[in-house]
């Protein structure tokens, strides 16, 4: 009962969430100078008739008070309407809907090789000899000062240019995404190991790590029955920044590895001001996140019972 | 090396020791950084035996007892002539070998059961964790031997508590599980560390009583402890630990109530309790030692010191009193946000304070003494009844701007650190006060040294911040820049209870000094019934915000009308009375 | 754009927003500043000798590189590392090392003036929510909720996508992606000190609020959000790279790191230096600055109760 109280509490939140969102860019679109007519006729250079701009005008009720466009922007919104896209010539739920899958994919493959890496190494580094840890916390400290696309150049010019394992680019086969994946994958890990580390040794320092020690159990199996179950917590909180690293990574990945994909979309509609399209993709965003905040909730109220019961 | 000469084979006993230690030592850390933190420490548990290792904070004592299971963690360089368990050499093990040896053989019991017990997990859990190791047991089998377990260390309910995780469990139960979990494997030793600590006294009492009766014939047993009293009823033998070495060792009742060393000496005659009210419980030389040899005896009124000018000001008579309290009620919004059903922290306390004395409040945890301190001293709002001070509200005084009774009523608190602004110098946190007080720019400076005289610290301390002091010198910090505000009332919420008993000894000694020479008055709350006797001309016992008794103390403790009160006053831990020329006046 | 290192943000702080996630438990700052190894000593020297250096390529170009970061001479084009060209040459024949030195002002530039707009932005936001009543405070932290389920460097290209690309937009759209985070640990930390003991002991020394607030709660507030800001800097420098790598930044050619990157990797297999040599120089900044900060937050945690 109270989980279920706990689950519809959220998905309001989420849904205030999401108003707020698009909200938000609606209002800054429209606050910021500029002739949207003049952008949808294909920006300053189209030299529209007036005729062709009036009609613009017209249909996209840009001639109509603020308020107007806003509610039936809102008004269209509720029915799953995102509008057109201004470069494309289609609906923007269909622009994105046929870059999703790739994106999807590419972070799906670099949430698996992420995560066992970062638990692996952290559960197995965290209160070691300080010559590891310093090893071990210096790359970790490099990875995370890195931005990511020179992770990506860095994998590109050891493995597809001097080795040739794997190919430079694009969206073909499983091979062309491991170096994309990876590169996501270094940069979460170098983050998220250094938090999960960090919060292990919190940890292993409490009384009832000794007291469970005291029992008898082994090293391995306090840190794995006892202390990583704690340790998760924080990781779990760190999604947010996860699902930012993903979303925002892919842009730079897929222009770096000249692929398919969300990013590129995004970055294609900033550069031909393509707001619609722009718009929907930060309404994308704020789902992915209310719904990973939706999940990482529900994964509290397993791991931490007085989530339920405070 | 001078700790005593143990007798690792005394003549008594036949049986061989569980475990033995001989000149061990304990550092932490390499080069410049290396600690010793235990020296040349010998002894030896044997069956049947309750060995007591007592001493203050940093005295070594946790550490050596968790030797003894090869627990002191991997940065710690352990060395000893001989170190055995169960009659083999334990010097050498490994990991694994300890690993078998916890648990089955030696069970293991910290302080603060909510810590201790892993919060993620239930109490079945843990307790079946070493039956898990170390029986044969399937996992229903299991699950009735944690039940019965639970039931035998006096948890009811035991199947269904053995579901709760330690959270739901109130403190005696949290550490009675604990206590389950390491009986589980029925291990020849048990060691306790500070089992009652975190507990409130009555509970206490009764954990004590609890492991008491599990002082079988076979099983050997190693309480560490800070407090004498605890262990008085509980051990046979008794070794006082001071600076990593022991400095006194011998049967309990010799220790205790005929102490040699004379460290031992002052930690019985720093207990507060009925017996010690009126005189103090540091022999006078102390204040000298804390490295201000040419002070003026505190009797002699420092010229320098401004005198507290509430005093004279305000109430001539001294009866009037200068705090009045009626009917305060406070509530606190419940749990659930949607029922919104208010929990009562404090129902109808009324008391008056009058000048130069102290008003004790005594209370377990939850029993809304620190929310009266907090209303009186006007930072939290009752929701009905008064507090007058000096027969105005603080409401008054705001809209007066009188911030002269503002700073009449001060608090010190149980951490005072968390009361000093982290980017402060002692100088500036007392220099604020000062300033506060209305003292001119230039007499400020000698003021603060005069605040850091008259608590026994030295000047050039004014220069560290807080957070490189002690507990003790931290607390004398917080005294001085509440005396700093000129005030005629301090409130003291737990304000020694964090301290070592030597140190509380020399806090509540200043407290008394000050109380002398400025007629100060105190409202001093505490959890401790020893402490409350010493310092206290009436009590006032709160349990869940109500009021059970008020009165003068010697009355109160002499006849409780209340079975509560007799509850709490027989679970003070009592010390045998030490011999007659031990004790000093 | 760069998956920047906000690890030294403490974790609650960071990440959950209030409302939407369950606060973890307490962060531990006392054992962890215990525990904090030695080990970086000789890292911290060679950071802050990095960043002494990068100051004099800001202030003093000329003397690090005396040539004309524009000059280009076709006859020399893509000229490997030697005693030439230090780092090479490009396509045009400019040569990398003076560009690089010349481009540290441009670079450095981004992250600071970024991070700036964000740690004012974000603390007047985060003051205002701290300080006022609840509702003022609500409705601040729904908003950053909002602005809180949108990635930094999306946010940082929305505004771009409406103003426009640029140096200066970059800057601002960087810093306005920033705001949220900022606003978030200084209303936090405003809590804290707020119903710190020692600001309820200076209210029993009957200070009036204003002294209070400027004597007590402003400094302790401030202090370790401009600690968490410096290692911002190195984060705001690596997204300001990052967009103009993707040639929303500052267009070439101008002689900026990340523009540099941009150029470079149509030569990548050819000339590769003119990627690891830029790369290392802005991986060896942003880095030098993070361990500079770590140090500076390890310091003021030890200060803190």
């Amino acid at each position: 009962m109270a989980v279920l109280r706990r689950v519809v509490t959220r998905l309001l939140i989420g849904v205030g969430v999401l108003w707020g969102a698009a909200s938000l860019t609606f209002l800054a679109i429209h606050l910021v100078p500029g002739d949207i007519a003049l952008l949808i006729l294909g920006g300053p250079d189209a030299r529209p008739t007036p005729e062709a701009l009036a009609q613009v005008r017209a249909d996209y009720l840009l001639d109509q008070p603020f308020v107007v466009q806003y509610g039936s922007y809102l008004g269209n919104l509720l029915q799953g309407d995102l509008g057109q896209s201004y470069r494309l010539r289609i609906p923007v739920s269909e622009a994105i809907g046929q870059q999703i899958g790739a994106t999807a994919a590419l972070s799906a493959a670099a949430v698996a090789l992420a995560l066992p890496l970062t638990f692996a190494v952290a559960i197995l580094s965290a209160q070691r000899a300080p010559w590891i840890r310093g090893i071990v916390s210096g790359i970790e400290v490099v990875l995370a000062a890195t931005p990511t696309f020179i992770i990506g150049f860095a994998l590109l010019i050891v493995f597809s240019f001097t080795l040739h394992w794997f190919p430079i680019g694009g969206n073909q086969g499983p091979a062309a995404l491991v170096l994309p994946a990876l590169t996501l994958a270094l940069a979460v890990f170098g983050t998220l190991s250094q938090v999960l580390r960090n919060e292990l040794e919190d940890v292993l320092e409490q009384p009832f790590i000794l007291t469970a020690r005291s029992r008898g159990l082994r090293d391995l199996a306090v840190r794995f029955r006892h202390a990583l179950r704690h340790a998760i917590i924080p990781v779990l909180t760190m999604s947010g920044f996860v699902v930012a690293a993903l979303l925002g990574g892919s842009v730079v990945v897929e222009t770096l590895f000249s692929r398919q994909g969300l990013g590129s979309l995004t970055l294609a509609s900033v550069y031909n001001k393509d707001l619609p399209v722009i718009i929907g993709i930060v309404l994308l965003a704020a789902a992915v996140y209310v719904v990973v905040n939706l999940v990482i909730d529900l994964l509290y109220t397993l791991i931490d019972p007085k989530v339920v019961t405070a | 090396m001078t700790s005593l000469p143990v007798s690792p084979v005394s003549p008594v006993s036949p049986v061989s020791p569980l475990v033995e230690l001989h000149n061990l030592t304990v550092a932490f850390g390499h080069g410049a950084r290396r600690r010793e933190v235990v020296r040349g420490v010998s002894l030896s548990v044997r069956p049947g035996e309750c060995l007591a290792l007592v001493g203050e904070s940093g005295s070594g004592k946790s550490v050596t007892a968790r030797t003894l299971v090869g627990l002191t963690g991997p940065s710690a360089v352990v060395r000893s002539d001989v170190q055995r368990f169960g009659g083999v050499n334990a010097g050498q093990w490994s990991e694994r070998q300890w690993s078998r040896v916890r648990g089955r053989r030696a069970g293991f019991v910290l302080q603060d059961a909510l810590s201790s017990l892993d919060p993620l997990r239930t109490i079945g859990a843990e307790v079946g964790e070493v039956l898990r190791l170390h029986s044969e047991l399937d996992r229903p089998g299991r699950r009735r031997r944690v039940a019965e377990l639970l039931a035998s260390v006096g948890v009811p309910d035991p199947e269904l508590r053995a579901d709760q995780y330690p959270h739901e469990l109130s403190g005696g139960l949290r550490q009675r599980a604990l206590i389950a979990s390491a009986v589980a494997a029925d291990p020849a030793l048990l060691i306790a560390d500070e089992p009652t600590t975190a507990l409130d006294a009555t509970i206490a009492a009764q954990v004590l009583r609890l492991l008491g009766g599990l002082k079988g014939s076979r099983t050997g047993m190693l309480v560490v402890s800070h407090d004498l009293a605890v262990v008085a009823d509980l051990a046979d033998r008794v070794a006082v630990m001071r600076d990593g070495e022991i400095v006194e060792e011998g049967s309990a009742e010799a220790v205790l109530r005929d102490p040699r060393h004379p460290y031992t000496q002052g930690l019985l005659a720093a207990v507060p309790s009925r017996a010690s009210r009126g005189r103090r419980l540091t022999a006078p030389s102390s204040a000298a030692a804390a490295g201000t040899p040419d002070r003026p005896p505190s009797d002699a009124p420092a010229p320098a010191v401004r005198d507290l000018r509430g005093s004279a000001r305000r109430s001539p008579a001294g009866d009037a009193p200068i705090l009045t309290v009626a009917g305060l009620r406070k509530d606190y919004p419940g749990p659930s946000r949607t029922t919104r059903t208010a929990r009562t922290a404090v129902q109808d306390v009324s008391f008056t304070l009058e000048r130069g004395t102290t008003l004790g409040i005594v209370g377990e945890s939850g029993s809304g003494k620190s929310t009266v301190a907090r209303i009186v001293l006007g930072v939290e709002q009752p929701d009905a009844g008064s507090v007058l001070v000096h027969g105005r509200t603080w409401d008054e005084h705001r809209a007066a701007r009188d911030t002269a009774a503002r700073r009449s009523v001060q608090m010190i608190y149980q951490d005072p650190l968390q009361s000093f602004d982290p980017r402060r110098t002692v100088r500036q946190v007392i220099g604020q006060a000062v300033a506060a007080a209305g003292v001119p720019r230039r007499a400020r400076a000698a003021r603060v040294l005069d605040l850091l005289e008259l608590v026994d610290l030295p000047a050039d301390r004014a220069r560290s911040r807080p957070l490189d002091l002690s507990g003790g010198q931290r607390q004398r910090v917080a005294i001085a820049r509440a005396l700093a505000a000129e005030p005629e009332v301090i409130i003291c919420d737990e304000p020694v209870s964090a301290l070592d008993v030597t140190v509380q000894a020399r806090i509540l000694d200043l407290l008394a000094d000050l109380q002398e020479r400025f007629g100060l008055s105190y409202l001093f709350i505490s959890h401790d019934l020893g402490v409350i006797q010493h310092v206290s001309r009436d009590v006032l016992v709160l349990r869940d915000g109500v009021v059970l008794e008020h009165g003068p103390v010697d009355h109160i403790f002499e006849y409780p009308r209340h079975a509560y009160t007799q509850h709490l006053i027989h679970a003070i831990p009592a010390l045998p009375a030490l011999r007659k020329d031990t004790v000093r006046s | 754009m760069s998956i920047t290192d906000r690890t030294l943000a403490p974790v609650a702080v960071q990440a959950a927003p209030t409302g939407t996630l369950p606060t973890p438990a307490e962060p531990r700052p006392h054992v962890r500043a215990a525990r904090r190894r030695p080990g970086l000593r000789p890292g911290l020297v060679l950071a802050s000798a990095f960043l002494l250096w990068l100051a004099a390529a800001v202030l003093v170009p000329g003397l690090l590189a005396p040539g004309d970061p524009y000059a280009v001479e076709p006859a020399r084009s893509f000229e490997a590392p030697g005693p030439q060209a230090w780092f090479g040459t490009d396509d045009s024949g400019a040569d990398a090392y003076t560009r690089i030195i010349h481009g540290t002002a441009t670079s450095l530039s981004i992250g600071l003036g970024a991070t700036a707009i964000g740690v004012v932005g974000g603390t007047a936001i985060g003051l205002l929510a701290g300080l006022n009543g609840r509702l003022v405070e609500a409705s601040v932290m729904r908003v950053l909720d909002v602005t809180l389920a949108i990635p930094e460097i999306l946010l940082a290209l929305v505004v771009i996508g409406i103003i426009g690309g640029g140096t200066g937009n970059a800057i601002l759209a960087i810093g306005a992606g920033s705001i949220a985070y900022y606003a978030r640990i200084t209303r936090a930390q405003t809590h804290l000190v707020r119903r710190s003991g020692y600001v309820e002991a200076a209210r029993t020394l009957g200070l009036p609020g204003w002294r209070i607030l400027l004597a007590h709660i402003l400094p302790n507030v401030l202090k370790p959000v401009l600690v968490l800001a410096t290692i911002g800097v190195g984060s705001a420098i690596g997204a300001g790279a990052s967009l103009s790598f993707l040639g929303l930044g500052t267009p070439p050619p101008a002689p900026e790191w990340g523009a540099m990157l941009s150029a470079g990797r149509n030569f990548i297999s050819n000339a590769p230096w003119l990627i690891t040599l830029p790369a290392a120089f802005l991986v060896a900044t942003v880095l030098s600055i993070t361990v500079v900060g770590r140090e500076l937050r390890r310091r003021s945690e030890g200060r803190l109760p």
